[in-house]
């Protein structure tokens, strides 16, 4: 699956998107650990980063899927 | 029932392109528009640079569009956000609401401005400075 990267978190990583394969659900806590081993520079974002799942904020417990569009959200900054 | 159009552009936004003469039904048109301005972290710039998750975007507009008209209701509204370079006194973006009355549009567009810089997917991402 492809995440989605924007402003400071495209800075961070050096890449607009992360790729990594998932063979089953996970919750979104799973999914944000995941990405921290695969790219621990975004330990730091997490506590003011949101997760988007399919154009949507996810939820608490919220499951993502293997072929969901999943974004992180830095904060916006918009108008 | 509210009409509702949402509209993310890289071209230049013009307020009269967004007015119109409200429906018989409506007494109140209020707009507002949001321009860049020549400081930015105390910095003279020349423009600003926005980026978007743009289908997200579209869609968290039209979420607090409806989840505020249900508090307030309005007639129509009419969203422009410009992305891409906005130099400085250009309008980044222009809201329109009609309504029966005033007091719903302004307080529509008080709480919808709030909830845009809170949860709509679109960024600063940086500044041409002034030389």
């Amino acid at each position: 699956m492809k995440i989605h990267l924007f402003h400071t978190l495209t800075q961070a990583v050096g890449a607009g998107e992360i790729e990594l394969t998932l063979n089953a659900p996970v919750s979104s806590e799973e999914l944000w650990d995941l990405l921290i081993l695969s790219h621990p520079m975004l330990k730091s974002f997490r506590p003011y980063t949101r997760m988007a799942c399919n154009h949507h904020y996810v939820i608490e417990s919220e499951l993502i899927h293997p072929d969901d569009e999943i974004a992180l959200i830095p904060p916006v900054s918009g108008g | 029932m509210m009409h509702l159009t949402i509209q993310l552009t890289r071209d230049a936004i013009r307020l009269d392109d967004c007015l119109g003469i409200p429906e018989s039904a409506n007494g109140a048109q209020v707009f507002f528009s949001g321009h860049v301005r020549d400081l930015e972290n105390d910095q003279k710039i020349e423009a600003l640079l926005y980026e978007a998750y743009q289908p997200m975007a579209e869609r968290e507009l039209g979420r607090l569009a409806f989840e505020i008209h249900r508090e307030h209701p309005i007639s129509t509204l009419r969203i422009v956000h410009r992305l891409g370079v906005v130099p400085v006194r250009a309008a980044a973006i222009i809201i329109c609401v009609t309504a029966v009355h005033r007091s719903e549009a302004l307080e529509f567009i008080r709480i919808f401005m709030n909830r845009l810089k809170q949860d709509v997917p679109i960024w600063k991402i940086g500044t041409l400075p002034a030389s």
